[in-house]
């Protein structure tokens, strides 16, 4: 799993400092990661590692570390 | 109101708790009896629970007045003493020392126009217009007694409060939860309740969009409702060819606040041909046009709007009519289209340009924007790095001297309580 790769996709999809905790980021926690940005991060996820999310995925990634779980499931597959 | 038909059906659902028409009916008795009989005016912090369900059919009951506030706002402790309510419901009931007061013997219902700032205006409605609205809406929305729906909507808002009215007016289901769209929550309940009926405003078709809802199966779903506002052609496209594919029904409507909430809707099939189109006028309303713009004629329109607690007493001033403030047209089968607000139109050196059009322009090459204008200056705002681009495209496309035109980079979008655009605030804030 790129986890690097990763936290740079949500430093910029967010528009977050690079020294931010990345890994101890979660949903709704922080103003930059709102239903808006999420949906964008969404979007820049997908376009960095290739992948195409499900619902159930987009929906689910709360956190971090929730998003490293997921992404890596898809890049298995 | 209260006359419900199903009374062993589940009218509510919250949380673990369900409740049927016959201990709803029961709740609101209760509650009843904790109200004068003489006519008062309640404030009623509306949110998604039974209790303020339950508070706002017995006043209804009890031929009160009732002013309708979103719970999150603000303003509310400033409404309730500006309108001297005779009680305020947030969660409980208070009885609050009031001022004896006139009190237009009709007037059932204050809804916000959906404004975020400034003084908010509300909409006068009776019952009688809500009950001629509700009426009207089950003549062609296929709700059934064992449909169930879920609470995607505000319920002080007009659209939200007609799914609430039509449902419980058919015995269906209404599963109430604050969750937003993008939550598991939501899509949780959705799937546990088998939700047969989906409604939203443009916001949540583009997030459903997103969220790739029209590759998952939801074999409950029955069908789906819009309004709101414009939604994008392509989107509308979607999921009629969604719904048609999959045996369900896709229903776009057109409404306002000022007419209890329905206007006119188009069916999935008609939307296939016309899907820029809002249709005909719903049964028991009359639409037409008076120099461009939609004219409203029927027994849902409004008495008339209040700023404060002496329009209270007005009686019916708009008499069953309305002027929308949407201009269109109308074609050959006698189906509408909006074309623009009729208040976005501005005069720049003389020349009448319509907002709208530049803002769909823009979207077109790409730039999504949000324009406003005073006098002789069109503001354009992004939220992009795209200024210079911008202003150079509309330059170039519309011939305005760059003097008249601004470009201003901006965080984020103000939007009002129903997530629209607010161009009113971002016209105040930054023009």
């Amino acid at each position: 799993m790129q986890t690097e790769k990763l936290k740079q996709v949500f430093i910029e999809a967010l528009g977050i400092d690079k020294n931010t905790n990345i890994e101890n980021l979660e949903y709704n926690t922080i103003d930059e990661w709102d239903s808006v940005a999420h949906m964008n991060l969404i979007g820049e996820i997908e376009d960095a590692f290739e992948i195409m999310l499900d619902t159930d995925d987009i929906i689910d990634m709360s956190s971090f570390t929730k998003a490293k779980e997921i992404v890596s499931k898809y890049l298995k597959g | 109101m209260l006359s419900f038909t199903y009374l062993d059906n589940i009218a509510l659902i919250e949380d673990d708790k369900s409740i049927t028409y016959k201990e709803l009916q029961n709740l609101v008795k209760e509650f009843e009896k904790n109200l004068v009989d003489t006519k008062s005016i309640i404030a009623i912090y509306m949110d998604t629970t039974i209790n303020s369900i339950v508070a706002y059919l017995a006043s209804m009951q009890k031929n009160y007045a009732i002013l309708m506030l979103d719970q999150t706002s603000q303003q509310n402790v400033k409404l309730c003493e500006l309108y001297d309510v005779d009680y305020v419901f947030n969660k409980e009931l208070i009885k609050r020392d009031a001022k004896v007061k006139k009190i237009y013997k009709d007037l059932a219902l204050l809804l916000p126009t959906s404004g975020s700032t400034g003084s908010p205006k509300f909409v006068r409605l009776s019952k009688e217009n809500i009950l001629h609205n509700t009426k009207s809406i089950l003549s062609y929305l296929p709700i059934t007694q064992t449909d169930t729906t879920i609470t995607s909507l505000p319920l002080f808002y007009s659209y939200g409060l007609s799914v609430l009215n039509t449902h419980l007016a058919s015995g269906a289901t209404v599963v109430l939860t604050s969750a937003p769209l993008l939550s598991k929550e939501f899509w949780e309940l959705f799937k546990k309740h088998h939700i047969t009926n989906f409604n939203g405003v443009p916001y949540h078709y583009e997030m459903l969009m997103k969220l790739r809802f029209l590759k998952k199966e939801y074999k409950s779903l029955c069908f789906l409702t819009q309004a709101g506002g414009k939604l994008s052609k392509d989107i509308i496209l979607e999921f009629t060819n969604y719904a048609l594919e999959n045996k369900k029904e896709f229903f776009v409507m057109y409404g306002q606040t000022e007419a209890s909430a329905r206007i006119s809707y188009i069916d999935t099939k008609r939307l296939l041909k016309k899907p820029n189109s809002i249709g005909k006028a719903i049964s028991g309303v009359k639409l037409f046009l008076q120099d461009d713009e939609l004219i409203v004629k029927a027994k849902n329109v409004m008495l008339g709007y209040a700023t404060n607690l002496d329009d209270l007493a007005k009686g019916d001033e708009n008499k069953g009519i309305l002027h929308t403030q949407d201009l269109g047209y109308k074609d050959e089968d006698g189906d509408f289209y909006i074309t623009a607000r009729a208040s976005r139109f501005v005069k720049v050196v003389g020349n009448r340009i319509n907002l709208d059009d530049i803002e769909k322009n823009l979207l077109q090459n790409s730039f999504k924007c949000v324009v406003v204008a005073r006098d002789d200056f069109i503001l354009v705002l992004t939220l992009n790095d795209d200024v210079s681009e911008i202003k150079q495209h509309l330059v170039k496309n519309y011939k305005l001297h760059h003097s008249l035109v601004g470009v201003k980079q901006i965080d984020e979008w103000v939007v009002k309580s129903n997530s629209k655009i607010d161009y009113k605030e971002m016209q105040q804030r930054y023009l």
